[in-house]
This record gives C-alpha cells, structure tokens and sequence, in this order.
C-alpha cells in the first residue's frame, strides 16, 4: 500500500512540471474569470450564464487534463526506461498501475480544485452566496474524470500515448452520446447492425450519468440517491477498467 | 544465488510464428560472494539475459531462480540492486530526492535514509552535487547516481550493465575498485560488459555470449590458460641471449623467477570465442 502512495506522489510531482497543463489550466481560469463579462447581454439570467458557461469550460478542460496526464505516464516511463528502475524493485505491478492512476487523480483534483475555487469566489463576489447544488455537480464531474483517468490507463498499457490520448478524447465524446445510440439501435431493423449498436451502448462509458449540468442551472434539486447511483455506476466502471488494465500490464514485457 | 536452467526467449510476430531468438537455451549458474562478468558483443544477448532475471520479461521456455525464488516474486528483489544500461531517472529530483524516493520503495523509513545517502553519495562521488536536479548531470554523474540507487538497500546480489559507460578512465579505474570493495564487503556482482578489460580486471568467473547462447562459462584463470605452453619468468637475462632462451638460461647464469603456464589475454580469448562460432 505504502508503495503506491510513494509512486502516486512522485507521478505528481512529475505532471506539475507538464507545461502543457499548466497552459491548460491557465486558460481555464482565464475563461472562468471571465464569463462574469458575458452576463452584460442579459442581466437576468446572470447566474444561469455564468455557471452554464463555467460548467462547461470545468469539464471540457477538465477532460482534456484527464487524457493528456493519464495517457502519457505509462507509455512515457516505457520509452525513458525508467519503469524498469522501479519494477526492478519489490514493486509489483499492480502497485505501479495503481500508484500512477492515483498519482494521475491527484493532479486531475488539484487542478479541478483550483477551477473550482476561482469559480466559487467570482460568484461569492458576484451574487453573495454560491448555491451548494452546485458542489453535487462538482461531485460527479469529478467521478466522470475518475472513470476516463481509468479508461485512458488501461489504454495506455497497450498503446502509445498518442493512440491513448486521442481514443481517451473519443471514448469521453461518444460516452456523452450513448443514449443516442441506443435510440438509433431501436431504429435500425437489421439484426447485426443492431446487436453491434447495443453492445457498444451496454459496453461503452455512459458518462451522461453524470451530466447534472442542466439540473443546477435551472436551480432543480438532485436527489442524493441519484448521486449516489452514479458514484457507484462510476466506481463500477473504474474497477473493470483498472482490471482489464492490470490483466494487459501484467503479461506486458519492460 | 543465480540459477538458470535451459531458458530461451523468443519473440513471435503478429501471426504467432517464432521469428526472433534473443536467447537460446541457456543454463547458468552464480555462486554466493563471485563477481561474474558477462561478455558478448552488442546484441549477443546480455540485456536480455538481465532482464529476464530481475522478472522485467518472462521467459519463453526454462527455469530462473534468483535468491532462491522467481523473478516474478517481488520480494526477491528486496536484496538485489539494479544499475541499468544508460540509466535514466526523474529528471526533476536531485539526488538526495532520488536515492530518498528509490530507498522508500524499500520500506526504508526518512531515519533511516538520512543515514545511508550521504554516506552513499560520498561513495560514489556526488556529495558535491546533492542539490543539482538530474536533469542537469553529465553521463558519468548519471552513472554514478545510478551506481548510488543501486546500493540504495544494501543488496546482496548486484546487477550491473555497463556500469562504466560513459566513464573516463579515472572514473572506470574507481568503479572498479569499488566493486571489489563490494565484493569484499561480500556482495555478489552480476556484471554485463562488452569491456574486456573491465571484466578481466574485475571478475573471478565469466561467460561469454553470442547470438543469444552461452558459449563459454567459467572461471578466468582456467579459461585463460593456454594449453601445452609455459610462461618462463627470469631475472637478469642479458638482451643478446634472449633469442635462445631456454638453453641459455643456466649457461648465462640467470635466477629462473618462476614457470608458469602461459596465459591469453581475456581479449584473444574472446575474439577466438566468437570467431570459432562464427
């Protein structure tokens, strides 16, 4: 246990020092900062502005954050070699594996955090008081970038970081979709293409689960059980794919 | 301490056919306490063989033991110290932050390490650099913090590859000291060279590889041995009787030293090694 904790912190402390997300970030903030500009056009629907628009940029980041922190950590530590310094040490694989994938949602979380807090305090600042609905969105953001950060790894133990990057980018896209496949399935009379469409729909990361979006910004509530039948699809969907990911890494020669 | 027993690696294309053989049926064995050395021409096999034993690839056929237990078994690799061909580290540590971060996936506790790595880095000449990020290290520093990682857990067993890459020869010279002062400490050294003389100068048994199969193992001084020729030693030889040596000899009245067999060097014996498989 101990040892994935040592792996998490040092993967960490490496994805500080990627310059590419610090770009990132800084244009999140940046855009975050300023939706409160945008408001001008329609005073009267400030707030859903503001937290439609800042919602947005949080999870588009966000995701791309995900995918360009997970998918490089292994292929990269493959082609320097210095996978082969740490698992020539009592480190087992399955430590490794899940050492970078915490180390990965440390940064995915430390920069979610700091898009996070510049938006509370713009609307603190804007409004005098944040709505706490919003912090369930945050929760379930969070758990969509938990389930991509898994599937972007467990790619990344047979891929380059490229093909793990662009794949991670369009399993997070289509996942945004499911549901339209399952309506084109119904569509569609011949037995094959619609076998094909469902077990995509059923094997395929239903990330609209965690979509509350709309719901905060029209005010509405959402229940704590369907939070919490989200995290739970969430945490399912994370197990299998650090499983299948493990199963690829094990048998993969360093 | 090492054990190998008929292992190959193969590696099979796309289609599942065996279409390369980076080791051949390979059997070996290392003692407690030996420094062994592993010649063999670049792409003979050495990396591969390492590899196998410290369970980074899995063999395709045959049996290793290192310290009694399988490679795949991590807590083998609790008293084995590794120094990688051209070892590359975070670039971002300094190291005192590396050998820290190596040493805690040991279970080596802060105490404990705040112990060991000045006295390490002394050892192997990077005091002087103990806040310089990797990053900016030239490739014998590099290879000195690697030497330093490997020692990291007071190992028994030692695997080096090519622990004087990139050295000048002031660094090679001291390198090679040090692992006789780690041998005499008794820890066995696993060593993989295409430097003879490195080998020669450091190691009581050998190997000798080559398109992937062990050719040749055993220990130095019987390896090199030539057979039916003697070394004759004499002190106070005059140079016009040197052309009829023998006879002249006790004619001229010199003190016979010593007989000995006569020895090749360890490169003569390596080039007739390779160019016999050949």
């Amino acid at each position: 246990m101990r040892n994935i904790f040592i792996i998490a912190a040092n993967t960490f402390r490496e994805a500080l020092r990627n310059k590419l997300l610090n770009v990132l970030l800084l244009f999140a903030v940046i855009a975050i900062a300023s939706t409160r500009f945008f408001t001008i056009f329609a005073p009267s629907e400030e707030m859903k502005i503001m937290l439609d628009t800042s919602l947005g940029i949080i999870r588009f980041i966000g995701m791309l954050i995900t995918v360009f922190v997970t998918g490089g950590l292994l292929p990269r530590e493959m082609s320097t070699l210095t996978i082969t310094t740490i698992l020539s040490k009592p480190v087992s694989r399955t430590q490794f594996l899940l050492g970078k994938f915490c180390g990965a949602l440390y940064s995915i979380f430390a920069n979610m955090a700091i898009m996070i807090v510049i938006l509370s305090a713009i609307l603190f600042l804007k409004f005098g008081a944040v709505n706490p609905e919003i912090f369930k969105a945050f929760v379930l953001i969070a758990a969509e970038f938990v389930v991509l950060c898994a599937i972007t790894i467990c790619l990344s133990t047979v891929s380059s970081e490229m093909f793990s990057v662009i794949f991670g980018i369009l399993i997070y896209v289509i996942g945004h979709l499911t549901n339209y496949i399952q309506y084109l399935a119904d569509r569609f009379d011949s037995f094959a293409m619609k076998s094909l469409l469902l077990s995509l729909y059923t094997l395929l990361p239903n990330f609209e689960n965690f979509n509350i979006q709309n719901a905060v910004v029209l005010g509405a509530n959402v229940s704590l059980q369907y939070m919490g039948k989200a995290l739970v699809y969430g945490a399912i969907y994370t197990a299998v794919m650090l499983i299948i990911g493990y199963l690829f890494f094990a048998e993969r020669e360093v | 301490m090492i054990k190998l027993k008929n292992v190959s690696k193969y590696y099979k294309n796309v289609m599942g056919v065996k279409h390369f053989t980076a080791l051949d049926d390979v059997s070996l064995e290392v003692k407690s306490g030996e420094i062994f050395g592993l010649l063999g021409p670049n792409g003979s096999g050495k990396t591969t063989l390492l590899r196998l034993m410290l369970g980074l690839i899995f063999p395709s056929k045959g049996k290793i033991s290192v310290l009694g237990k399988s490679p795949r078994d991590v807590r083998s690799k609790m008293k084995i110290g590794y120094l990688p061909e051209q070892p590359y580290f975070y670039n971002f540590l300094n190291p005192v932050e590396l050998l820290s971060f190596y040493g805690s996936l040991f279970g080596l506790r802060s105490g404990e390490l705040k112990k060991r790595i000045p006295g390490l880095l002394d050892r192997v000449g990077l005091s002087r650099f103990r806040k310089m990020r990797v990053r900016n290290f030239s490739k014998g520093m590099m290879q000195r913090a690697g030497l330093a990682v490997s020692l990291i857990n007071d190992p028994d067993l030692l695997f080096l590859d090519e622990p004087t890459l990139g050295l000048d020869p002031i660094g090679t010279n001291e390198v090679q000291n040090f692992l006789r002062v780690l041998n005499r400490e008794g820890k066995t050294i696993f060593l993989c060279s295409h430097l003879l003389s490195e080998v020669e100068d450091s190691c009581s048994r050998i190997g000798v590889m080559n398109k992937g199969k062990l050719i040749k193992a055993g220990r130095l001084d019987e390896l090199l041995v030539a057979k039916n020729e003697l070394s004759v030693v004499m002190r106070g030889i005059r140079e016009a009787d040197k052309e009829k040596l023998s006879e002249l000899a006790r004619q001229s009245g010199a003190e016979i030293v010593s007989v000995s067999r006569k020895k090749d060097s360890l490169k003569d014996f390596f080039v007739r090694a390779i160019s016999g498989e050949k």
